[in-house]
């Protein structure tokens, strides 16, 4: 073996060889790296012997003017001459001050990339000749001039063939180094204005009602997509780091982590492995759901960092990732993550071994998945109802062919109504649309429908029949990802022979190819009631069907259900009792009080449903005490708007709300801040914020700010302006309620 | 059972002119198997039933049945029903969407409710 011809491929042999390993030097070498290079043996004291090591090739190897430096690494990485820094470690040549400090790199070992190449990356993006670089274990060891540590730190993480490397010190570095990376860090503006903006990024991905940090397709996002992250793969491995890093820093202990995030959705991040997000492991050690749909996972290498973390993991997906087509894939899994129940949306047969702490596990008592269907009826069996949900609708929607004869057999009947008349969600006219024509020639309405020969012909019965009136209807989507969409009931039935479920399950669905206006696809909310029975081989078997479509409706008349914890009797508040008629004081039940509650709130202020909803539930629905927050919460400076504990909306017409950045208005507003003008801005929805953007208002009678082309209001006639950076507008549905 | 959706009209129309003028009626539509969910609450047995439909907080109340389907359950003797419609509840003016499912099961000559699956669908 010589240094030229000992070429990357052999690593693997030399590590298990223990050949390299010899060469492993304490510090006390530093000084005298080239010590060893002879290959004999070790000299330090605290060197390890280790049987069976073969001595290195002599230096005679050395091509002639090679540094004679390079030595320990010439077993793994060509020979170079032109480091642009020849690090003054050769006899007679003085030694920076401080001395060496040993450092050491990993995170290529399940990369293509051989050492050397790791090694002249490095080398090339630290602009520093490594000294005696050596592999040892899983690391590659090399030494750098102690002054040169902070900057080469900041290397670490960097994105190299797929992967980031881990750069750290061997040791703890001395006190004088380490203040003189933290000040480096904490000065630079460039990073606090990193942190800022993901800090806003993770709080408008932070969806509380379900406790899930949705950093799915970040690189769409509006801020960061401004930001250049995604601009290159260096940039990029560095944001998911300090991403993490952001998040962990939001919390204060375990207990608050747990509690405030369930799941963590990192879907369609075109992520290669987990490394650069293998922390989330460390923040959310007690994560529920995870997903990392859609990104481009082969190997269960590239899932390693999070082997054995997350025990108490209950679901996982990986749909869209090449790994699901490895033979064993779920057993796998489940290998790896004991706690799982679902993987991909389908249950595991079997229940994940009972841990003694989590009582929540265990068949029977299954906690919510905020990835999937969430129930807020009354569910008699409920993992076989997600079961069914959740494989059922993907599937409908997908291929309706193979939809119908998977679950459906010649007994099975299925029949459509529409209800024309039901209302629209208020000031929703985006993804509405009143056009019928596709469903109407099927529908069974029998307060309609008069004809008895009519009414019989338009039950199908048999997947054929069925599947004819399924052709005539529009494409649909429906995202059982979004339990806020949903709302069902389940009820074990028996009678005669027949021992089933009962379904009634009621959402909303999109119409990819139907277009309502501005481009977004039209909703319809649906109701649907299946009796599903077992079909003998595991699977289920659709008996009944009745679908019921009407208008897009929204969600909220169950979100008050899912979102809200069970609310005290709401108070009659004196102002309602004067104000409103005695009956409408004694409501139905808990539920239905809210939702008059709300209408009345909306009457009153002019809030839209959602944002009346979640002023009473910011005041203990106390209609009175919703009443004064929203008069006390209007802003002299922004105008009318109601102001949360975690933020502010605004409300005007329901027309379009604005993220703001909370640096820019922390003496108004507390923390993040929501607003909401009365201008046109829906149609710049998810558009992408511009720094110095200037939001202000009068301060009498509301914001009469102006939209800009760009997508921002500015207001110059009002007494003050507040200066807002960046501001981003969002969307409706991505507010965190 | 040849004509499943005549009698399921009999029956929508039977009961929701019961509930809109006379709820302690509709008691005998029930059996102690019966369920009832209203919204996320669930109650068995017919009096518990009737006497959970009696207590609902409002004087008047007007059903407007906007769609109505109906299927024969399996074995042939049972009927699913499935009704929509608006729900004005005392003077609100603004009506209430609501979903109802039922499971109707033959008993002697006539059905009886076995489910009884009610749910508000709009946002107020």
């Amino acid at each position: 073996m010589t240094g030229r011809s000992s070429l990357p491929a052999n690593l693997g042999r030399n590590r298990a060889g223990g050949g390299i390993q010899k060469r492993r030097q304490s510090a006390r070498l530093d000084r005298e790296g080239d010590l060893d290079m002879s290959g004999q043996a070790p000299t330090g004291p605290r060197a390890r012997p280790i049987s069976g090591a073969k001595p290195r090739p002599a230096r005679s190897n050395t091509a002639p003017g090679q540094k004679p430096e390079t030595g320990p690494s010439k077993g793994f990485r060509p020979v170079r001459s032109n480091a642009r820094h020849p690090v003054g470690t050769v006899n007679g040549i003085k030694q920076p001050a401080g001395g060496f400090i040993e450092m050491k790199v990993s995170g290529w070992k399940d990369l293509k990339a051989t050492n050397s190449e790791t090694i002249l990356f490095l080398e090339r993006r630290l602009k520093e000749k490594l000294r005696r670089v050596r592999p040892v274990g899983d690391n590659i060891m090399f030494q750098v001039p102690l002054v040169k540590v902070p900057t080469i730190l900041e290397f670490d993480g960097i994105k190299f063939a797929g992967g980031n490397l881990r750069i750290q010190p061997v040791n703890e570095l001395p006190a004088s180094i380490q203040a003189a990376i933290k000040p480096t860090v904490d000065r630079s503006e460039e990073a606090q204005q990193l942190a800022s903006l993901l800090k806003n990024v993770l709080q408008s991905r932070y969806v509380a009602a379900s406790k899930m940090l949705d950093l799915s397709a970040l690189g769409t996002h509006p801020q960061l997509q401004g930001s250049g992250f995604f601009d290159q793969d260096s940039t990029r491995a560095k944001m998911f780091p300090a991403m993490m890093k952001v998040a962990d820093e939001q919390f204060t202990n375990r207990a608050e982590k747990r509690d405030s995030v369930v799941s963590v959705n990192l879907a369609s991040n075109t992520l290669n492995d987990i490394s650069m997000v293998a922390s989330l492991a460390a923040t959310f050690p007690e994560l529920k759901n995870l997903s990392l749909e859609n990104n481009n996972i082969t190997t269960f290498k590239q899932l390693e960092p999070w082997r054995f973390k997350f025990r108490k993991l209950e679901q996982l997906l990986l749909t869209g990732n090449p790994i699901t087509q490895l033979p064993n894939y779920r057993e796998d899994c489940r290998k790896w993550w004991k706690s799982l129940i679902m993987l991909d949306n389908v249950y595991y047969p079997d229940p994940p071994p009972a841990s003694k702490n989590d009582h929540s596990a265990g068949p029977g008592s299954f906690p919510p998945m905020p990835l999937m269907i969430q129930p807020s009826g009354v569910i008699d069996d409920q993992d076989h109802t997600n079961e069914f949900l959740s494989t059922f609708f993907p599937a409908f929607d997908t291929d309706r062919k193979l939809c119908v004869q998977t679950f459906y057999n010649n007994q099975s009947m299925f029949s459509i109504s529409v209800n024309v008349s039901a209302p629209r969600l208020s000031g929703d006219t985006k993804h509405n649309i009143q056009k019928w024509d596709s469903y109407i020639p099927k529908s069974r309405n029998m307060v309609r429908l008069r004809n008895p020969t009519a009414i019989k012909d338009r039950c199908a019965k048999g997947p054929t029949a069925i599947q004819k009136i399924w052709d005539t209807l529009p494409r649909t989507f429906h995202d059982v990802t979004d339990p806020l969409k949903w709302n069902y009931d389940s009820k074990n039935i028996s009678y005669e022979d027949t021992v089933g479920m009962l379904l009634t399950v009621h959402g909303e669905y999109e119409e990819p190819e139907n277009v309502a206006m501005e481009g977004v696809a039209s909703k319809r909310s649906f109701t649907r009631t299946f009796l599903v029975v077992p079909n003998g081989a595991g699977g289920y078997l659709v008996r009944r069907d009745m679908l019921l479509v009407r208008a897009y409706g929204g969600s909220s008349a169950w979100q008050a259900e899912t979102l809200l914890p069970q609310p005290a009797a709401p108070q009659a508040a004196p102002e309602q009792a004067a104000n409103a008629p005695p009956q409408q004081i004694a409501v139905l039940d808990p539920k239905e009080q809210m939702l008059q509650m709300i209408q009345q709130l909306m009457s009153q202020t002019g809030l839209t449903p959602k944002f009346a909803e979640m002023c009473l539930e910011q005041t203990g629905w106390d209609l009175a005490k919703a009443m004064q927050a929203f008069n006390e919460a209007t802003d002299p400076v922004l105008g009318r708007c109601i102001i949360y504990p975690d933020g502010c909306f605004k409300q005007q017409n329901d027309n379009a709300l604005f993220y703001i950045n909370p640096d820019g208005l922390m003496d108004k507003l507390p923390n993040s801040a929501f607003v909401c003008t009365n201008n046109a801005i829906y149609t710049y929805q998810a558009s992408v914020t511009t720094n110095n953007t200037t939001v202000g208002a009068g301060p009498e009678g509301g914001p009469q700010g102006v939209v800009e082309p760009e997508g921002f209001p500015t207001q110059t006639t009002g007494s003050t302006v507040v200066n807002v950076e960046p501001c981003v507008e969002i969307t409706l549905e991505d507010a965190p309620y | 059972m040849s004509d499943y959706s005549a009698v399921a009209e009999q029956f929508i129309t039977y009961y929701y002119n019961t509930f809109d003028s006379n709820r302690q009626g509709l008691s005998g539509l029930y059996r102690p198997t019966s369920l009832l969910t209203f919204e996320s609450t669930q109650t068995q047995g017919s009096a518990d039933i009737t006497e959970k439909l009696v207590s609902l907080p409002f004087q008047k109340v007007e059903h407007q049945v906007a769609t109505k389907d109906a299927q024969p359950l399996p074995g042939g003797s049972g009927i699913v029903v499935l009704v929509t419609g608006a729900l004005k509840v005392d003077d609100s003016p603004a009506p209430l969407s609501f979903a109802q499912t039922f499971i109707l099961l033959p008993e002697g000559g006539s059905y009886f409710v076995a489910h009884d699956i009610f749910k508000l669908v709009y946002p107020a």
